[in-house]
């Protein structure tokens, strides 16, 4: 229903703040969107005492506070714990609550490391990248032996996330490294293109020659990396602005991870 | 003083002398504050001085004493000068006019004896013989630099006090007409009030009936305002009569009182119902409501009102920001929202007229992309006169998640008499001049609806 939302629950003096995103929020609205948007990094370092205590205090709603703790010690799931907070706020429509609480129910029947994975994705969408690898990380020491190799497009996944947020903070070798073992794991011209294109960013040109004949690339690929690469290079070879490039890079990093 | 908290004040400025009141919940009544504990003096001169060179003020009796023993500066014509803003300088110093009522009202309203008498008062209303815009303005804002709020500030003319204190009684005073005779020196003023109880809500107003100036003499005074008094009551049916100002005497009054008794009218006479009424004016307005069925029209009442359609929950409704037939001075309120699918602020016109509403389409344009409800708006809308409002809407942003610009948007909105596309006294003609003016550049409205539906 499209119009102005009354806000009829007082803001706070003090702000909540979400230490996983360091986000600081200040109203209902604020805490209920955030939720929201980033389902996989509500744990119990979220749903917790201080948040409820911080609900009943600053925002005046100490029933809805009551009722969530309640459910708290009751060890309900997460969307029954939110249920109440998000009637009281009304923030989402119906259909929405409900594919939200769906998210939140199947969250609780995902792998630790589909967890994590989805984890690191909520916390580099929150520029946390630090935390984000972190999780990264661990979701690849958490997998189970595969010796099948089963988990190889989940490991690619990873890696590639990885190499995304390497190439964000500006570490090429690390970027590579990681694009490299995403493409280890998933040998498609994709996962090529993308460690072609980091190599192209990052390595001068004689040693992007070097390296990116061990890939054996098609004339194809080496036409779509020269395609993209189209900020004008330097004689060292790295390109006049490198940032933008690697922005342009990290666009498609969410929908291919499918976050 | 026995009240000390969710207090109703009454305060009254006169030309000459002013006085203060509160409600009093244990006898259910308005209680005149005493200037010295333990007498029966309740009004205090209207003056206000400062000792020579020192930010020291003094109010009242004291001003007066002081300043005849020159050991303060009065300020000059303190009631003209409040009755203006513009600026006084008195003492070497320029003072704003309403810096000065501030001082005045906060040194008078120590004679309540609270400490935290802001913090203990629900409501304060100032009532004075005329009101006007000027006066109503540096009021509001006196008392806002005395810390109320505005929220707990009211203001009306006596008339309007004389109203509220009058439909505050027992029903035996306001079955018919209420007549009240006003007195300052030999002058006389006779007024009636009386209430249309064929309209809903029954209109309530106070008209004119006759002046005169009264001869010295005590027998030719009687006389004369007895043959006043008559001719103004004519054939009509007064339940009561309130006599009030200085110069009124019963030892005068002989034929006068036969005359304003007979036909088991109810006489009162004193000088604090003014002050009183505007008690029962906060008393009704904060907590009472039981004159809803009831309205009081005068030259400072609101026309028309504005509201905003909002989603509460998951229903429309249309919240008043201005409530037609309420006093100009006392209206204005501000709402906060969040924009779900819309950059559209949808403001109405509603009227006194049932029926009658108008609707006016505020965009907010230039407002920057953000996810859709993660855009919070304040929309305030204050009277700048008896027929002109400002509403503004100011983006809050949504926290540290989407960073306010603190971009405003304003209307002006014509609440006067008239409707739009009527002819004389209904909007003006829209020209350059009259388009949205605010920091963002494109903005603007559209209007659409406005006539009877």
């Amino acid at each position: 229903m499209a119009g102005i939302k009354l806000c009829t629950i007082k803001k706070a003096d003090q702000p909540y703040f979400i230490r996983p995103a360091a986000v600081r929020v200040y109203t209902a609205e604020e805490l209920a969107f955030f939720l929201w948007q980033n389902p996989w990094l509500i744990d119990g370092s979220i749903l917790n005492t201080s948040l409820t205590r911080w609900i009943a205090e600053e925002l005046d709603m100490s029933d809805t506070a009551l009722t969530m703790e309640s459910a708290m010690r009751h060890d309900k799931t997460e969307a029954e714990i939110l249920r109440p907070f998000y009637e009281e706020v009304a923030y989402l429509t119906r259909a929405e609550w409900k594919h939200f609480a769906g998210t939140l129910d199947r969250k609780a029947q995902e792998s630790r490391w589909g967890l994590l994975k989805r984890k690191g994705d909520a916390l580099a969408r929150n520029k946390r990248l630090m935390a984000a690898q972190t999780c990264y990380h661990d979701a690849l020491d958490s997998l189970p032996a595969d010796p099948t190799g089963s988990m190889n497009a989940f490991r690619a996944e990873v890696w590639h996330n990885l190499g995304v947020l390497h190439v964000k903070m500006l570490d090429g070798e690390e970027g590579i490294h990681a694009f490299r073992k995403a493409f280890s794991f998933d040998q498609n011209s994709d996962r090529k293109k993308t460690l072609m294109l980091a190599m192209r960013l990052f390595l001068p040109r004689e040693k992007y020659d070097l390296s990116v004949a061990e890939l054996e690339p098609t004339g194809e690929e080496l036409a779509a990396i020269e395609a993209a690469y189209d900020t004008p290079v330097d004689a060292g070879g790295l390109p006049a602005d490198p940032v933008a490039e690697v922005h342009r890079l990290a666009r498609t990093y969410h929908s291919e991870t499918g976050s | 003083m026995k009240e000390v908290r969710n207090l109703i004040l009454g305060f009254e400025i006169a030309r000459d002398f002013s006085q203060i009141a509160y409600y009093d919940r244990k006898a259910q009544e308005p209680v005149s504050v005493a200037t010295r504990v333990g007498t029966n003096l309740f009004t205090f001169p209207t003056a206000l001085a400062k000792k020579k060179g020192r930010e020291e003020w003094h109010f009242g009796v004291d001003a007066e004493y002081f300043s005849e023993r020159g050991e303060a500066v009065s300020v000059p014509h303190f009631f003209e000068a409040v009755q203006t803003n513009t600026t006084v300088r008195f003492d070497g110093q320029e003072y704003e006019t309403r810096t000065l009522l501030a001082i005045f009202m906060r040194e008078a309203l120590k004679l309540l004896g609270l400490p935290e008498l802001v913090r203990a008062t629900l409501a304060v209303t100032v009532t004075c013989e005329r009101l006007t815009g000027e006066f109503a303005m540096n009021v509001k804002r006196a008392l806002l630099m005395d810390g109320f709020t505005a929220d707990k500030i009211l203001i009306e003319d006596n008339e309007e006090s004389f109203y509220y204190y009058c439909y505050s009684q027992q029903p035996s005073i306001w079955t018919r007409d209420i007549a009240l005779i006003r007195f300052g020196g030999n002058f006389v003023r006779f007024q009636t009030l009386t209430e249309m109880r064929k309209m809903k809500p029954n209109i309530a107003s106070i008209h004119p009936k006759g002046t005169i100036t009264l001869p010295e003499e005590n027998v030719d005074r009687d006389k004369a305002f007895a043959a006043f008094a008559r001719k103004c009551i004519g054939t009509e049916n007064f339940s009561s009569v309130f006599i009030t100002g200085e110069g009124f005497g019963r030892e005068w009054a002989r034929d006068s009182v036969l005359v304003l008794c007979g036909q088991g009218r109810r006489v009162f006479e004193g000088n604090n119902l003014f002050v009183k009424g505007a008690v029962y004016a906060g008393l009704e307005k904060k907590e009472r409501h039981a004159m809803k069925n009831r309205v009081y029209f005068c030259p400072y009442l609101l026309q028309k009102g504005v509201c905003v359609d909002v989603i509460r929950g998951e229903s429309r409704e249309v919240l008043p920001l201005i409530e037609p037939g309420q006093s100009w001075f006392d209206e204005g309120r501000a709402i906060e929202g969040i924009l779900d699918s819309t950059k559209d602020v949808i403001l109405t016109l509603v009227s006194m007229e049932p029926g009658w509403h108008s609707s006016v389409v505020m965009h907010l344009s230039g407002l920057p992309e953000r996810p859709d409800r993660t855009t919070r708006i304040r929309i305030e809308a204050a009277c700048t006169s008896d027929r002109e409002c400002l509403v503004t809407v100011t983006d809050l942003g949504f926290g540290e998640l989407c960073p306010a610009t603190g971009r405003t948007w304003t209307k002006e909105m014509y609440l006067g008499p008239g409707r739009a596309g009527e002819g004389a006294g209904a909007y003006p003609p829209p020209s350059p001049a009259d388009e949205d003016e605010g920091t963002c550049p494109q903005q603007g409205e559209e209007a659409m609806n406005r006539g009877r539906n």
